[in-house]
């Protein structure tokens, strides 16, 4: 080194030194170079709601809050406590109103904590960044609506909002000494107990209590060690307080828990920076430790395939540590995953755990003069941090929804396009399913057929090219592996063309609730299969590689550390989940010509075992149907429900079925008010044809119907319907085709169908003419109060006019006594009469007069017209 | 239980070397110290095989890395020496061994954090040295170049790794150039064609270095969203607000988030050209939440009883929910009586 260099180093020397500082004094962030000199912008709170590259003020976060609440039906705000000086800590539900999942299952809790040490400005921008996330995607009928309606998850965004506002506050600003480093303003990381706002009150500026410290079981627990982690000095950093749970801020994170069923906590996360690792918490549970290393495993490998690259380390603790922090609450008391998040950037430690970053500021080109930098993440890199958490987490808590269980498999005949088998578990009470199974068809050896599974899941996400694909950095097993048994003996075949379903093509080729929830492969026995029953072993994974459940018969859930009723291969409790063994089918003699199962004719139909309640169902041209289905409410009422839409093969899907309020009987009726909502979905299940000999009148065969209600909250209701009654004209099956119709004229049975009034859309009348010559009348409305109600009379007298026909419905019944659902007993019902009705109908108009015993209801009458016209009638009306 | 928890505690800490107290660090800083290495290898003819020299004393760990920290300290005020380089190079690799318990850590064994980053803190100094090196460069493009936009551009696609330290560095130039170069560049910036992506940044930079209208407006809407976000942001927590409102109210053509621009007039709330134009955009379904978070600081009823006008004119449920969400944010009794009224209205969520 030359002279004139050395000059100039020894001038660097002195200047430099000159300013190492002891005392503390207020010290700013800045841009350029200086003690606390960042290389990059000093973030400034901007008080906007809007999310952008950089940092929210406080009121802006708080609007974008109340504004996503407002706009989503699944979002409700709450305050659960009050800070220090009494601002109120507000936390989010991101869930439907139930507890339960579509599927009938009780919903994992997913609790995160944000904003407990005020400095760490990324955290609260991360819990609002994960609600904007899962609110944008809302309607995405993938991971983000699943999680909406799955499970329960509550958000803390600022836990310490006094703290985050002091240093909002004050953005650029703090104390700073060589020896305590920089505290309170833009540095502060305590609640605000006996501080004031006023940062040149200097006689405050070390006192708070550490949020991360006032915790049970570990509180004070490292007292008298010789590295204590917290401190009885209210000027320590990591004040404790007087005892756990001291502060109003830490009882309010408690109370956020009432806000999901707590004994089905999963999860739990406190939010803070930096350093970019989860330190988790290992309790003495082994299998809950394995769990929680495989989930934040997956978050890891799914965080570090996002833009940037990140990897967040793993680093728990052993059991039996601890320092008084949230997370060790939630790890020991909930035996669920917990742990501190801590947000990039990384940190400088040893061993090194980042060696591909420098660590704090450097990391983004920042000039890392003082360790805390870490605690100020550059403008430009915010959006990034928060868009790739909110999706990490999203994965984590799928995760954390449950394993997949296959809710239902069914085997389908494309040349038919009727469904042979159907087996499907329904929930019988909050721990137990039973399999409904039903075979409809014929499954033969030498046969090309179609297998469905579904799962109560999405299996997989849609990527850019629509296709079905895993979540980058997490491997699973690409499709299900199927295998068909016989004893011991495995059937030498192949599941070709598999896909998993992410468009709905027909009602086949669809998925249930999900994207990607449902699965189909093509298979074809082999020409020798013996003719025995075949066990169908199944084995699929997740999105996070997690096996389906053994036994469905057992519903999962987390219950002390591990899941629980979670079957492998053996059938045997496990945490891993393995091939599900419980479908069998039958198979039989392979056969060239058979009558397979489709859609009946219109009708009337009802289950023997729940006489009361019924259902008409008409064919409509271009395979639409119409239905109708009566039936009570919870509360004892009458209660009905329509839809329509299109049947394909053996299967009628009414999704959804529709009820509607708002009518009222007789004039007080406007359909101005008359309002639909949905409510649930039906569906029927054909069976194959049997034939009727001798026939009944032009019935030559018979169906039977397995319906299946499944209601708004997953619960399902079956049903085996039969015909009610026979109307004429209908029931030719194979015959029809074969067999020269009458000229179009005005027979009785052309009448058939239902019919309703323009004026009162809302309310209707089915009617059917019988083969023996009596006509049926299912009259949907209302009571003068506005309640549903329906009116039958299955003995009306049918005169032929020069024009059409007259009915009269001498003896119009209403029936009481019963409820919906499971309670529904048959042999509460009764009936009463309730009056009289008269039909006068022509092939395109009629009226309908009437007459009740019920003075509420008087008499009246109203101009009808065809609402359908169902085909397959051998009777054409003109 | 509890008990045991705690004596597992008690046994566990103190157990890894190096491992230092927060009292220990505090009473270790509290002490006066003399520096000799920074004199010694800043004045050595080999400064790398001085250090290397030096990091072989027999010195306890926090001694030695405060020492060195302190190193690091000076070469940052100290001008791009490649002769440190090594040095530096050496620096960056440097494993902290005096090392404190992170405060979220709930264990030593769960990785312990440096007292003092020497590695990062030598990436840092790197960061300065490029930031200089760039600041000076770009004095000379400014002040010589006939192209300075292509310059600027090789400039950065040069030092992509260093990209931050050369905006920077940059960003320094341009503050210190007269008025002359800076209006130069921006003519340049005019008759560029298609300003390059690699310059949307420096571009953005040179928009709010000074108020000019003009300038921000062809900058806001050339450059991408980040950058023109950023000029609306940072026009309005540096300049007046005459300018913000003016510039906002434009309605320029970019690719900023417009919600988010609309929302920057909160802070002037009293601003008749801002609340006027605040009005038009709440009819706006797409922009209705941001105006509407904007006039929630508005003070005037007369401004209130508009939003109630709009909000009973209104088709649509969004427009109607923003406008009910700004009057709850407003603490003023009538803006909860106008509420309350509102709410009687069908078909919103309460």
């Amino acid at each position: 080194m030359n002279k004139k260099s050395k000059n100039l180093v020894l001038t660097v020397l002195v200047t430099a030194m000159a300013g190492v500082s002891q005392a503390q004094q207020i010290t700013h962030w800045t841009e350029h170079n200086s003690t606390l000199g960042l290389g990059f912008p000093v973030p400034i709170p901007v008080d906007t709601p809007e999310p952008f590259d950089g940092f929210r003020s406080y009121n802006g976060l708080h609007s974008k809050h109340m504004e996503i609440t407002a706009e989503n039906d699944h979002v409700t705000s709450h305050v659960i406590g009050q800070t220090i000086n009494n601002r109120d800590i507000w936390a989010y539900r991101l869930s439907d109103a139930d507890r339960v999942t579509k599927y009938g299952v009780q919903e994992g809790g997913m609790l995160m904590n944000g904003g407990i040490h005020a400095r760490e400005w990324q955290t609260p921008e991360t819990v609002t960044g994960i609600m904007e996330h899962i609110h944008a995607n809302r309607h995405d009928q993938s991971l983000n609506q699943f999680l909406l309606e799955n499970t329960e998850i509550v958000v803390i965004p600022v836990n310490n909002v006094d703290g985050f506002l002091q240093t909002q506050r004050y953005p650029t600003s703090n104390y700073y000494s060589n020896q305590q480093g920089p505290r309170d303003g833009r540095m502060r990381r305590k609640n605000m107990r006996n501080v004031d706002e006023v940062l040149t009150t200097q006689s405050d500026h070390l006192l708070g209590i550490d949020l991360n410290r006032n915790n049970d079981p570990y509180w004070a627990a490292t007292e008298n060690s010789g590295n204590p982690r917290s401190s009885g000095d209210p000027s320590s950093i990591v004040h404790r307080g007087s005892n756990a749970f001291s502060e109003p801020e830490s009882v309010a994170r408690l109370n956020a828990v009432n806000l999901l069923d707590e004994d089905h906590l999963r999860i739990y996360t406190d939010v803070h920076s930096f350093s970019q690792v989860h330190y988790s918490v290992y309790t003495f549970n082994q299998n809950r430790n394995n769990l929680q290393t495989r989930l934040l495993t997956d978050f890891t490998n799914y965080h570090k395939q996002l833009s940037g690259n990140k990897n967040y380390v793993d680093l728990p603790s052993p059991a039996g540590y601890g320092i008084g922090s949230t997370d060790e609450y939630f790890a020991y008391t909930y035996q669920v995953p917990s742990w501190t998040l801590e947000i990039e950037p990384t940190n400088t430690f040893n061993p090194d755990v980042h060696p591909e970053l420098p660590g704090h500021s450097a990391d983004y080109g920042g000039f890392a003069n003082d360790g805390h930098d870490g605690f100020i993440l550059p403008d430009s890199e915010i959006k990034r941090v928060r868009e790739n958490l909110a999706k990490a987490f999203v994965a984590t808590w799928y995760g954390q929804a449950g394993p997949p269980s296959i809710t239902q498999v069914r085997i389908y005949d494309p040349e038919s396009k009727a469904i042979i088998f159907d087996a499907e578990w329904d929930i019988v009470d909050n721990d137990n399913r039973e399999l409904f199974v039903n075979h409809i068809g014929r499954l033969m050896p030498d046969r090309d057929y179609q297998v469905r599974i579904r799962f109560d899941k999405p299996m997989r996400i849609k990527d850019n090219q629509g296709q079905a694909s895993n979540l980058p950095g997490i491997s699973l097993i690409p499709e299900p592996i199927i295998q068909l048994w016989q004893g011991d003996n495995e059937l030498d075949l192949s599941f070709n063309n598999g896909k998993w379903i992410n468009e709905s093509q027909s009602d086949w080729e669809s998925f249930h609730f999900y994207k990607n929830d449902t699965f189909i492969a093509e298979f074809r026995l082999p020409e020798n299969t013996p003719l025995e029953e075949i066990n169908w072993y199944i084995l699929a994974t997740d999105l996070l590689g997690q096996s389906n459940d053994g036994n469905p018969a057992t519903v999962v859930t987390w219950q002390n550390g591990q899941w629980q009723n979670y079957e492998n291969s053996l059938g045997q409790a496990a945490i891993n989940g393995g091939f599900d063994k419980t479908i069998f089918t039958p198979v039989q003699a392979h056969v060239d010509h058979f009558s397979w199962p489709r859609v009946s004719d219109t009708g009337l139909f009802y289950d023997p075992s729940y006489s009361g309640e019924g259902i008409s169902f008409e064919t409509l041209e271009n395979n639409r149907f119409w239905l109708s289905w009566f039936t009570f409410d919870d509360q004892g009422g009458q209660d009905w429900y329509v839809a329509d839409g299109q049947f394909e093969g053996n299967v009628v899907k009414a999704n959804p079925i529709y009820t509607n309020e708002g009518g009222a009987f007789g004039d007080a009726f406007d359909p101005e008010n008359v309002t639909f909502r949905t409510e649930g979905e039906l569906e029927m299940l054909f069976s194959e044809p049997m034939p009727l000999d001798p026939p009944i009148g032009t019935h030559h065969e018979s169906y039977t119907i397995a319906t299946k209600y499944t209601a708004p909250n997953g619960q399902k209701f079956r049903r085996s319907w039969s015909p009610l009654a026979l109307a004429e004209g209908f029931g030719l099956g194979g015959l029809w085709g074969s067999i020269t119709p009458p000229p179009p004229g005005k027979y009785p049975p052309s009448f058939t169908g239902s019919w309703y009034s323009p004026e009162r859309s809302g309310e209707g009348y089915h009617i059917e003419i019988l083969v023996d010559g009596r006509a049926v009348l299912q009259w949907y409305g209302f009571d003068p109060e506005g309640n549903k109600r329906w009116f039958i009379d299955d003995n009306g007298t049918v005169t032929e006019t020069d024009t059409g026909i007259k009915i009269n419905f001498d003896q119009v019944y209403s029936t009481f006594g019963t409820v919906f659902g499971s309670e529904f007993n048959a042999n509460d019902i009764y009936s009463e009469v309730w009056g009289s009705a008269e039909f006068i109908l022509n092939c395109y108009d009629g009226s309908m007069t009437y007459q009740s015993n019920d003075a509420a209801f008087g008499s009246g009458g109203y101009d009808i017209e065809p609402l359908t016209r169902p085909i397959w009638n051998l009777y054409r009306c003109q | 239980m509890k008990k045991i928890f705690l004596t597992l505690s008690l046994l566990s800490f103190s157990a890894v070397s190096g491992l230092y107290s927060e009292d220990e660090i505090t009473d270790f800083l509290s002490q006066k110290s003399n520096s000799p290495l920074s004199t010694e290898v800043l004045t050595s003819n080999a400064p790398l095989k001085t250090l290397t020299f030096w990091l072989k004393s027999q010195q306890d760990e926090l001694t030695k890395e405060q020492q060195l920290f302190e190193l690091l300290n000076v070469l940052a005020t100290m001008p791009p020496d490649p002769m440190l380089m090594p040095l530096l190079d050496h620096l960056k690799q440097y494993k902290s061994q005096a090392v404190k318990i992170h405060a979220e850590a709930h264990h030593p064994s769960q990785a312990t954090e440096a007292i003092f980053h020497i590695a990062s803190k030598a990436a840092g100094v790197e960061n300065i040295w490029h930031m200089k090196s760039a600041q000076q460069q770009t004095q000379q493009i400014l002040t010589h170049s006939h192209q300075p936009l292509t310059d600027l551009e090789n400039l950065l696609k040069n030092h992509v790794n260093q990209r931050n330290a050369t905006l920077l560095g940059i960003k320094n130039a341009l503050l210190h150039v007269s008025e002359y170069d800076l209006n130069q560049l921006k003519q340049a910036c005019y008759q560029s064609a298609k300003l390059s992506i690699t310059l949307h940044d420096t571009v953005a930079d040179l928009a709010i270095m000074m108020p000019d209208l003009a300038f921000a407006q062809w900058a806001i809407s050339n450059t991408g969203k980040s950058q023109a976000e950023r000029i609306y942001k940072q026009s309005s927590h540096s300049f007046s607000e005459t300018y913000v409102t003016a510039l906002i109210t434009q309605d320029i053509k970019s690719k900023a988030n417009p919600s988010f621009v609309t929302s920057l007039l909160a802070q002037y709330p009293d601003n008749q050209l801002a609340t006027h134009y605040l009005l038009k955009q709440l009819v706006n379904p797409r922009q209705s939440a941001a105006a509407a978070f904007a006039l929630s600081r508005n003070e005037d009823p007369m401004v209130w009883q508009q939003m109630a006008q709009i909000h009973q004119q209104s088709q649509s449920a969004k427009v109607k929910r923003s406008i009910q969400l700004s009057l709850k944010q407003n603490p003023s009794p009538e803006a909860q009586h106008i509420l309350k009224r509102l709410a009687h209205d069908k078909g919103e969520k309460s």
